[in-house]
């Protein structure tokens, strides 16, 4: 120990002061960069030499540069950052399904085209035989059909979409499953002498919040470092250096025999499952909805199927929800108003008799009021058990027969000749002639009456209700309303904590400019001084050699 | 230790604070500019079925107003017509009572009888009155006119005025179901109105006593006969019952036969013309209190609808100004902080 000592250790303090500049520069290099956890060089002291009594320090030393990081705060951000991510998918589909049903009273919202329809009605039951008043009819008629249609269409087309995300989304996991087990298999090469892969590592952080914001999942690290990730059922997504991929599929293994049913539109809905080849899968739908992440609100509005369901409104989920009420309005105009229009039974007990006539003397077939696309494929125009009568019992025979899921989407107004709207009735029933009077309002003040008249809307899914058709209107608007409100309510909760949350996460891991040019000051005088030893120790040498001389 | 704050952190809670309040001041001023302060479903969930069926209510007055105006419309062409029936009758009178002065000579009333049988035509045509392309006095069967004439009913006289020789009749029940049955038009959710009278009830007595007057005036028997009692002459009627009178044997004959006819005028005038005129003023009458209670209903409707959807827009300004006050205090707080930097101090 002796002079050349004190160089030494001013040797290592410059060297400890330039690293820990450098990675002040690298904090201030990545104030910006997402992801990125400020660094701190561990300064150790050195150890001591000497003998005897007397110890003298050798100096300092970085011994690692490391990051600040919570690891439990990373995860708790993780959740919040699902839990977020979930209402705010959830309530941008609710937002655009209620689009449909918006408050403003105005054309294209089936409560207004339902009023405007019964009030033709009740215009034309003033005077029957006008023709304006009957085109007028025709049109509030071809406009309410129009619009049931569209305003269930886009409830359909939206659960398409979410469905069609969801596939999407499930390679998104797959690609960032394969990234972490890919960054788990370098951290294993890089990792030595103590020292963490600090890049790889906050890569790794910031692959497992992208994956946060997808999925809900836990982690378990290893000795090695290296991070598993699986779902909350158990599923391991990354094991190690290993990822397992999820896919989606409509007929998966576990399907019941006649498989599931079809979504809204008609088409089949997928399932996410894990493959393990020989046909066999396990289904990952239900326990990946109940979390959080995109996927997870995907599936809450998209809906989940159960194995016991039997029809697309039995599937769970929002929109599914509003669409059956949307449904029953369909099927209500369909069944209970057609048998209206068709009058009196003439010959009960037997095929039904219509008492009902046009002006030109026709008469309605059973679904002549309402009808729908594809009525007449091979079903006897909608009445498939050919007793004359419109009924459910038909609707759901077609519904099995794959024809038509909904009718909803397909309903159509069936009068197209202002001659042939039935209004009058049969003024001699008993007779097999038919004498009518033109400006007879009978079937139009009949089917009127039934506006007002509450029924029992049932057997879509679990909805039971007692209504009036325009009841049922005002229903699937508070339904969807509701649903749509507590979805932005359950965002603004879940954004504040995500925000709480970052802001702890952000405020331990995060840089702040200020704090790092006060270190910069720091570091940089406790360099100058480091100099300055190295240039007392160059003095003292060289008195020691003018000593010499 | 005081909380440690990184610089992202205070740059994203200002941006966040800014996007907040101008998320919030971006839907005042959508609730301003468009009076609503609750457009979608879920701006108040528990409301919103309410402003649904609000909105179809005042749908459904609007349309019972309409339909309310186009009844009394209809209501006061009947009237009108009605009132003229009633001049024609009274114009009838004075020719008959003059015609049953015994001074006339039968030719000089068999003139008179020409305004009797004009005056039975201007009753036939209001009777037939179209509105809007339909026969108002039709019953249901509006696309048939009531009366239709009958030229072979009177086989006498074989020349002179047709008129003399016509007859008008009602269509018959079998051909026209349904001219004697009423329309209504419904004014409110529960009430209906009848807006028309048939023919039968309003004209038939008037034109068949006109009719009896103009025959006997042209010196012909009108003893005329409803054996089955439906309301219609008999036609054929049993022979002789039209034949011409022959003066000066008959002449007291016929001047019975006028004062008969004065009479049945005077009977239609009273139980048809007269009921029918105070029928439609009651009418008429109950049409407008319907008019102004569908007012009040759609007025306090508006109100009700009004006051949970519509903006109150003292609020909704103050709210407003309030918001912007925020916007730019944090705006301008948000650079002279960001502007504090240990950088400008080193």
């Amino acid at each position: 120990m002796g002079i050349t000592g004190l160089l030494d250790t001013a040797r290592r303090a410059l060297n400890t002061q330039s690293v820990g500049i450098r990675v002040i520069g690298d904090n201030i290099a990545n104030v910006n960069t997402a992801g990125y956890t400020r660094r701190r060089a561990e300064i150790v002291s050195q150890i001591t030499s000497g003998n005897g009594d007397l110890q003298v320090g050798g100096g300092s030393e970085i011994k690692k540069v490391i990051r600040i990081v919570d690891k439990f705060l990373n995860q708790d951000y993780v959740s919040k950052l699902g839990d977020k991510t979930k209402a705010q998918t959830s309530s941008e589909f609710l937002k655009r399904a209620e689009s449909s049903f918006q408050l403003d009273g105005q054309a294209g919202k089936i409560g207004y085209e339902l009023t405007e329809f019964f009030g033709s009605l009740e215009d034309l039951a003033s005077n029957p035989g006008d023709i304006p008043l009957r085109t007028q009819v025709i049109q509030k008629g071809t406009n309410l059909a129009a619009t049931i249609n569209s305003t269930y269409n886009n409830l359909a087309t939206l659960q398409r979409e979410a469905d069609d995300r969801i596939k999407i989304i499930v390679d998104d996991v797959n690609r960032i499953t394969k990234s972490i087990a890919e960054v788990n298999a370098q951290l294993a090469q890089s990792e030595r002498d103590n020292q963490e892969a600090l890049t790889l590592r906050d890569q790794r952080d910031e692959l497992l919040r992208s994956l946060g914001e997808k999925i809900s999942f836990r982690t378990v690290d290893d000795s090695d470092g290296r991070t598993t990730v699986y779902l909350q059922n158990g599923f391991a997504l990354v094991s190690g250096v290993n990822n397992y991929e999820l896919s989606t599929t409509p007929s998966p293994s576990f399907a019941p025999s006649g498989g599931y049913p079809q979504g809204l539109d008609g088409k089949s809905l997928s399932h996410i499952v894990y493959d393990f080849g020989a046909g066999s899968q396990s289904d990952l739908t239900n326990s990946i909805r109940i979390g959080g992440g995109e996927l997870a609100g995907l599936l809450e509005i998209r809906g989940v199927q159960a194995i016991t369901d039997t029809t697309s409104f039995d599937t769970s989920g929002a929109l599914v929800e509003t669409a059956a009420r949307v449904e029953h309005i369909a099927r209500d105009l369909l069944t209970r108003f057609n048998l209206t229009y068709l009058g009196p039974d003439e010959t009960p007990g037997g095929t039904y008799q219509p008492s009902s006539f046009g002006l030109n003397g026709t008469q309605p077939i059973p679904f002549g009021l309402f009808s729908f696309n594809g009525a007449n494929s091979g079903n006897n125009f909608g009445d498939s058990d050919s007793d004359g009568r419109p009924e459910n019992s038909d609707l759901n025979t077609i519904a099995t027969s794959g024809i038509a899921t909904n009718f909803a989407s397909r309903l159509i107004f069936n009068v197209t000749n202002e001659r042939s709207l039935a209004s009058a009735i049969d003024l001699d029933p008993a007779s097999a002639s038919t004498t009518f009077a033109v400006g007879d309002s009978t079937i139009l003040n009949n089917i009127l009456a039934q506006r007002s008249t509450d029924i029992t809307y049932s057997g879509l899914g679990n909805l039971t209700v007692t209504s009036s058709i325009e009841g049922m209107y005002s229903l699937a608007v508070s339904n969807i309303g509701g649903q749509s409100a507590r979805s932005q309510d359950s965002l603004k909760i879940f954004t504040d904590r995500e925000t709480q949350t970052r802001e702890l996460q952000q405020s331990y891991s995060g840089v702040n400019l200020d704090e790092e040019f006060a270190n910069l000051i720091k570091f940089q005088r406790a360099f100058e001084a480091s100099s300055k030893l190295i240039k007392i120790g160059d003095e003292l040498t060289s008195q020691i050699i003018q000593l010499l001389r | 230790m005081s909380t440690r704050i990184s610089t992202s952190q205070y740059i994203q809670g200002f941006i966040g604070q800014v996007y907040d309040t101008r998320n919030k001041l971006e839907q005042v001023r959508g609730e301003i500019s468009s009076g609503i302060k609750v457009s979608n479903p879920s701006d108040d969930p528990g409301r919103s079925g309410t402003i649904v069926n609000l909105q179809a209510v005042s749908q459904r007055v609007d349309k019972h107003l309409q339909r309310v105006g186009a009844a009394k419309d209809l209501l006061q062409i009947q009237e009108q017509t009605v009132n003229s029936s009633n001049d024609v009758l009274i114009r009838a009178q004075e020719l008959a009572a003059q015609a049953a002065n015994g001074t006339y000579t039968p030719e000089v009333r068999a003139q008179m009888s020409e305004e009797i049988f004009q005056l039975r035509e201007q009753l036939v045509s209001l009777a037939n009155t179209k509105h809007n392309g339909v026969y108002i006095y039709g019953g249901t069967d509006d696309g048939d006119q009531p009366f239709d004439a009958n030229s072979t009913f009177y086989p006498t006289p074989a020349t002179g005025n047709p008129l003399a020789r016509l007859h008008y009749q009602l269509d018959s029940a079998v051909t026209s179901p349904g001219q004697d049955d009423t329309r209504n038009v419904r004014i409110s959710d529960t009430e209906s109105i009848r807006i028309n009278t048939p023919a039968r009830d309003v004209f038939y007595d008037a034109i068949n006593a006109v009719e009896r007057l103009g025959r006997a005036m042209a010196g012909f028997r009108t003893d005329l006969i409803d054996a089955d009692s439906d309301g219609v002459i008999d036609d054929p009627n049993p022979a002789g019952t039209h034949l011409a009178y022959t003066f000066p044997g008959d002449t007291n004959l016929q001047v019975q036969a006028i004062r008969d006819a004065i009479n049945s005028i005077n009977a239609a005038k009273r139980s048809n013309i007269e009921t029918e005129l105070s029928s439609i003023g009651a009418r008429t009458n109950r049409l407008d209190q319907t008019e102004s209670i569908l007012a009040t209903l759609k007025e306090n409707t508006e109100v009700a609808r009004s006051s949970i959807q519509d903006t109150d827009i003292f609020e909704a300004s103050s709210k407003f100004s309030n918001l912007q006050t925020t916007l730019e205090a944090l705006l301008a707080s948000g650079s002279r902080i960001s502007s504090l930097s240990l950088l400008d101090y080193i």
